[in-house]
């Protein structure tokens, strides 16, 4: 595999920046937007140097790049001949990696929203010609070619070259391009130019991804999974014995309560199936080492399964709009009754409160105690509402904001981790939801539920016996 | 991109003189990329800033797009649309109607570039000699004379300087990379690489410069005195090529004569420069002779000794025979091309206008002689055609231009941009872009493969833009002229001139260009060689300079230098931009976006200013311009600020350009003519930085401290008496002149 590198000849290099307008044209940029620079430093005359000189960079390619990893999506890589690109399918504009690059050798396009950065011209070189900003260089003073290759133009100049790399003791992470000039001139270059140390890192925003939430995510979850673990423990020991004597009580006749329509049973496994999808190609974007929560092999599969890293975007876009939309027809098809009558239902009360106390002591305390009566939704399913609807609406506002605003800054770089937040309360809120419904034997008529609709009085009368006594007489309408 | 859906269409450069090699790339009818023609032999694939950036003359949304005649006043700005037969009956009628009451000399022509050539053809035809270019009076005009009365040939554009082989280069005033002509910075970086000597004459720190083994910092005004010093030391130290001055040259003798007072004491006097120097650059040149460039320069407009200059850098060629020779200049070859559109003048030529005060103007008219022709009711000249000529920026004296302007009866503009010109004009007719347009055979016999490259349009011309060959067509088959541009189509016409070469326009358009056998590129190591004097020599000593009452012999006359408080004003090239043509194209504007006033740090220090702060800068004749923002540095000289020519766009509807930067053309309301050609010389201009209210921001009035400090051989701060530079502050005319702004009389474009 070829080894790509540069060489910028200050001696030969005049400053007259055909290679950023040739650049510039070749990839037709924005104006404003650059993959290299050209900048005048201001022209000196002491008595160390005289030097009217010019800061001429660009994407040095280091092999040890800091930009890499701050991308969260993993949009940018390095492609198998060392160079550093950016796929921009898969770049949201974040900018994350333009906060991790010393050199400011990235910026956000404003008409697209994506990174740009010098890739050596990948695609003009891969069919045999040397980048734009090379061909045009009316001074030769930008060398390029294959470190590897012995005849490559970089290696011969590299011959009769003194080359040095633009690094400093605090950023040193070994560019992949490389200056030559009067070390007088060079020194200048680089001490009035030095690379950025405060810049070799995602920002705040991919820190608290990073340090925080993507930590507190694992946290939660074995927390929960502990909790579920000896909910499900005690439920096996204790609770069987206590169903045993119940299995005595129960009535001859058991009639079956309308408990819910069945376009809410529609809506409950469309949202289930949403999930698992947008879970599934949502940690899968995820790729980045500093972020990632699923395992290299997941993040080798997945792209497998879609095509393409890109196809798995745009298929967790589209899905993201599917929801929102079945989201809003629903809630508009009867306000009233999808929305107020819903949101009225998840408000937590009084008996809510002791509720919860009651239930979380007996995972860990006293599994024998009774639970004070609820209504339709007891105090654990309300707190599973809130939180799987706050959330999302969270992450249909931060991924409205990555999706319809690429490169919109800040909005957009707090987009992520709130996206990341939101997605992983509901996550772990889903893991104990699945959990209650599929392993708590006693929540088997719940489940059940979700298919016809309705739910067994005994178990109404038992789980939710506020609602059996306010539905009082109507309760039996549906026999 | 589709490789299959893009055309590649090869065209050469129209964006300066270096007209490199182009192929341009199409794609459903939009271009999509200018790039480097790799076969250029002067190219090779590499084009510059602004060539990378051509595709913006097309798609640029200032630019004309359809005739217009003017409504408002002149110099308003108000036009409205015509149809181009409207248009072409009106230009028609009016030329008619001034050569049946005035003759054919009464129409004044200032053109520029390759598509003017037909215009230019059409006017000799009618017996019209009354046409000028800035690229003579204003540029190159007194480089190309001393050279060609010295060797009988001028130095070529592009210029035939075999850079590649140069041993040493020698920079006088010439900033190569600010100035970028792309085979020309090839050779120069190649040069640098390879350890050649660079020694670079100028005022300023120029890139050049600061890549040089020598930066000499010149006073200015004196670089004659340093090329006379030169030619003593090489004359009096017998270090000149005495076999090659003995067999090609005439006049040694009373050269030696004319220069032996022109000692390097002397010169270091003049040009405060140090003597050690002076002597140690003249012995370099000797150990590295024939292979010296004494490189020409390009514009050399500057003090109005400029012909003498010229003529004396011709001479120090000579001596280190240099011409003809490797590593120096190399020698003209030959190209026969078919005829040309218009057939010579029936009759004898209308010379009425020119003055004789310049012996060797180009066309036998200097630019001023036709501005100043143009003005009051008695003028000679009633009708003006600028064709793709800014006058405005590009002639200095704007106020007579713009008296002129008021005067003439008719003005026609024939350009792609709506310059400064076009708000003076009657009529104005939208061009082709020269990515749009056929351009005349650009054949190129300054290199020693010959070779001939065609301007041919990638696209149809957008708009109504037309093509050049069809305009000027047009307006003479309506005035009659049918023997003119008899081939219906330009290419027919092309056809006829690439006949001789045994090629076909087909053949060309498709490489785009023909390179011929190589020719004689250097002087024949025995034997004789007829230059193209009247000695058939190398005229050390100018018999015709003589015989039209100029000294033979270069001789040193002190230009006027910059009293206290003062600043001689200089300009020079940024790499992003072509002189004023360039700055509405957004890409360059970008990079390059407005220019700044270089000022030396101690002056700036002594005046409470540094850079970035922003003053205005007002001339000897109280022109203002500002504000622009200062760049303080050691780069310059104590006596001289310094711009970049080009900004300051006084017309409204360039949008990019307007107001952006300040422009020096505006500071130029003087020149000083060199008299053999008529060369208009801006150097000779002086300004003040002043407040927005124009009151002078003097700082701390101790220029002689400063002048020592900075230029530590300077044997004395101000001359003595009698000596130059010596003059009091001169009794400028302090009338406010404005008039330079009352062009813009509407910013609501």
């Amino acid at each position: 595999m070829p080894h790509y590198s540069m060489i910028i000849d200050m001696n030969r290099c005049v400053g007259c920046g055909a290679c950023v307008i040739a650049c510039q044209e070749e990839w037709d940029l924005p104006i404003g937007a650059a993959r290299c620079w050209v900048v005048p430093m201001k022209p000196e005359a002491s008595s160390l140097a005289l030097s009217y000189t010019h800061y001429v960079g660009q994407c040095n390619h280091c092999q040890q790049a800091t930009c890499l990893d701050a991308c969260p999506t993993a949009a940018s890589y390095r492609d198998e001949q060392g160079r550093i690109r950016v796929e921009p399918q898969l770049c949201i504009g974040c900018g994350y990696c333009v906060d991790a690059c010393p050199y400011g050798a990235r910026m956000v396009r404003a008409d697209q929203g994506t990174v740009v950065k010098c890739d050596f011209c990948a695609p003009r070189v891969d069919i045999g010609l040397v980048p734009a900003c090379v061909q045009t260089c009316p001074a030769g003073a930008r060398i390029f070619g294959d470190l590897d290759d012995g005849e490559s133009p970089v290696s011969r100049y590299r011959l009769d070259h003194s080359c040095q790399r633009h690094e400093t003791p605090a950023v040193s992470i070994k560019p992949q391009v490389f200056y030559v000039g009067r070390q007088p001139i060079i020194d200048r270059i680089f001490s009035e130019n030095p690379p950025n140390p405060k810049k070799t890192g995602p920002p705040i925003q991919g820190v608290l991804l990073e340090k925080l939430l993507r930590p507190g995510f694992f946290v939660l979850l074995g927390v929960t999974a502990l909790g579920q673990g000896m909910d499900f423990f005690w439920q096996r020991t204790k609770g069987r014995a206590a169903s045993a004597a119940k299995k005595d009580e129960k009535p001859a006749s058991d009639p079956m309560l309308r408990r819910r329509a069945m376009s809410a049973v529609c809506l409950h496994w469309f949202n289930a199936l949403v999930w698992i999808l947008a879970s599934l190609s949502g940690f899968g974007l995820l790729r980045s080492s500093r972020y990632r929560v699923m395992p290299e092999f997941f993040h080798d599969a997945l792209p497998a399964v879609f095509g393409s890293r890109a196809a798995l975007l745009q298929f967790h876009i589209a899905l993201g709009l599917c929801w929102l939309f079945a989201l809003l027809l629903y809630g508009a098809w009867d306000p009233k009754r999808h929305l107020l009558t819903f949101l009225r239902e998840l408000s937590l009360r009084a008996h809510d409160i002791d509720w919860l106390r009651a239930r979380v002591r007996g995972i860990f305390v006293d599994s024998e105690q009774d639970l004070p009566p609820q209504g339709k939704y007891n105090a654990g399913q309300k707190l599973f509402g809130i939180v799987v609807t706050g959330g999302s609406l969270l992450i249909m506002a931060s991924g409205l904001i990555m999706f319809l605003l690429p490169g919109s800054g800040v909005l957009l770089r707090w987009s992520i981790p709130v996206h990341f937040l939101a997605a992983s309360l509901i996550f772990v809120a889903l893991g104990v939801h699945v959990y209650m419904t599929l392993l708590v034997r006693s929540e088997r008529p719940a489940l059940w539920s979700m298919v016809h609709g309705r739910i067994p009085e005994s178990y109404a009368r038992e789980h939710n016996r506020l609602w059996w006594v306010k539905i009082g007489d109507k309760r039996m309408v549906d026999k | 991109m589709d490789a299959e859906e893009v055309e590649e269409i090869p065209s050469i450069c129209d964006l300066c003189f270096w007209r490199c090699g182009i192929i341009v790339k199409v794609r459903k009818g939009e271009i999509i990329r200018v790039e480097g023609h790799p076969n250029h032999p002067r190219s090779r694939g590499r084009l510059c800033a602004r060539g990378n950036a051509g595709r913006h003359m097309v798609d640029n949304p200032d630019r004309l797009k359809v005739p217009l005649l003017r409504v408002g006043e002149r110099g308003e700005g108000k036009w409205k649309r015509i149809s181009w037969p409207e248009a072409l009956d009106l230009w028609a009628r009016k030329t008619q109607e001034t050569i049946d009451k005035y003759g054919p000399g009464s129409i004044g022509l200032f053109s520029h570039g390759l598509s003017s050539r037909f215009m230019n053809a059409f006017m000799l035809h009618l017996g019209n000699p009354n046409r000028t270019s800035p690229s003579f009076g204003q540029c190159r005009g007194p480089r190309d004379v001393g050279f060609q009365l010295t060797f009988g040939d001028g130095p070529g554009s592009p210029e035939r300087h075999d850079m590649a082989r140069s041993k040493m280069i020698v920079l006088i005033g010439c900033h190569i990379g600010e100035n970028v002509q792309t085979g020309q910075v090839a050779e120069f970086a190649d040069a640098i690489d390879h350890g050649a000597r660079i020694v670079v004459v100028d005022p300023r720190m120029s890139v050049a410069a600061s890549k040089a083994d020598q930066w000499l910092q010149i006073r200015p005004g004196t670089d004659t005195a340093l090329l006379l010093a030169w030619i003593h030391v090489l004359l009096a130290e017998d270090l000149y090529d005495r076999a090659y001055v003995e067999r090609h040259a005439m006049g040694l003798e009373q050269l030696r004569r004319a220069v032996a007072s022109y000692t390097p004491d002397w010169a270091a006097q003049v040009t405060q420069l140090p003597r050690d120097r002076i002597v140690a650059e003249a012995r370099q040149m000797a150990r590295h002779r024939p292979a010296v460039l004494i490189h020409c320069g390009r514009f050399s407009a500057w003090y109005g000794n400029d012909t003498q200059r010229s003529r004396a850098m011709a001479i120090l060629v000579a001596l280190l025979g240099a011409w003809g020779r490797p590593g120096g200049y190399f020698l003209r070859s030959k190209i026969e091309l078919g005829s040309r559109a218009c057939p010579p003048a029936h009759g004898p030529m209308d010379r009425s206008v020119a003055t004789g005060r310049h012996a060797f103007t180009q066309f036998g008219v200097a630019g001023q002689e036709l501005v100043e022709a143009s003005i009051g009711p008695q003028a000679r000249i009633k009708q003006w055609i600028l064709y793709a000529d800014n006058l405005v920026q590009s002639h200095p004296d704007f106020q007579s231009t713009r008296e002129a302007l008021r005067s003439v009866d008719f003005v026609t503009m024939v350009d792609i941009w709506p310059t400064e010109g076009a708000l003076w004009a009657d009529l104005i007719l939208p061009e082709a872009s020269y990515l749009e347009r056929h351009g005349d055979i650009y054949a190129v016999k300054d290199h020693p493969r010959p070779f001939v490259a065609l301007r041919q349009p990638a696209i149809a011309p957008r708009y109504q833009a037309k093509e050049p060959y069809w305009i000027v067509q047009q307006l003479a088959h309506r005035l009659g002229h049918t023997d003119c541009f008899t081939r219906p189509d330009v290419t027919g016409y092309l056809q006829d001139r690439l006949a001789p070469l045994g090629l076909s326009y087909e053949q060309l358009a498709r490489t785009g260009i023909h390179q011929l056998a190589e020719q004689q590129a250097f002087l024949p190591a025995a034997g004789a060689y007829k230059f193209k004097t009247p000695s058939g020599k190398i005229e050390l000593h100018s018999s015709t300079m003589a015989a039209n009452g100029y000294p033979a012999i270069p001789a040193f006359e002190p230009v006027e230098q910059a009293p206290i408080g003062w600043y001689r004003l200089v300009s020079g090239r940024s790499p992003y931009h072509s002189a004023a043509r360039t700055q509405n194209i957004e890409r360059l504007m970008s990079q390059a976006p407005t220019n700044t006033l270089w000022l030396n740090d101690q002056v700036a220090t002594a005046k409470g200013l540094a850079s970035g702060d922003s003053v205005f800068v007002q001339n000897q004749d109280g022109c203002r311009e500002g504000p622009v923002s200062i760049l303080s540095t050691p780069a310059i000289r104590t006596d001289v600020v310094y711009l970049v020519h080009g900004y300051g766009s006084r017309s409204f509807a360039m949008r990019r350009a307007y107001r952006k930067g300040v422009s020096d053309t505006a500071l130029c309301s003087r020149f000083k003519a060199d008299t053999p050609t008529g060369g208009t010389g801006i150097r000779v201009n002086f300004v003040q930085l002043v407040t927005s209210e124009g009151k002078e921001i003097a700082g701390i009035s101790q220029r002689c401290h400063q002048e020592r400090a900075a230029i530590p051989w300077a044997e004395g701060c101000i001359p003595k008496a009698g000596e130059s530079g010596a003059e009091d502050l001169p009794a400028y005319q302090k009338e406010e002149c404005d008039d330079f702004l009352e062009m813009d009389l509407d910013d609501s474009c």
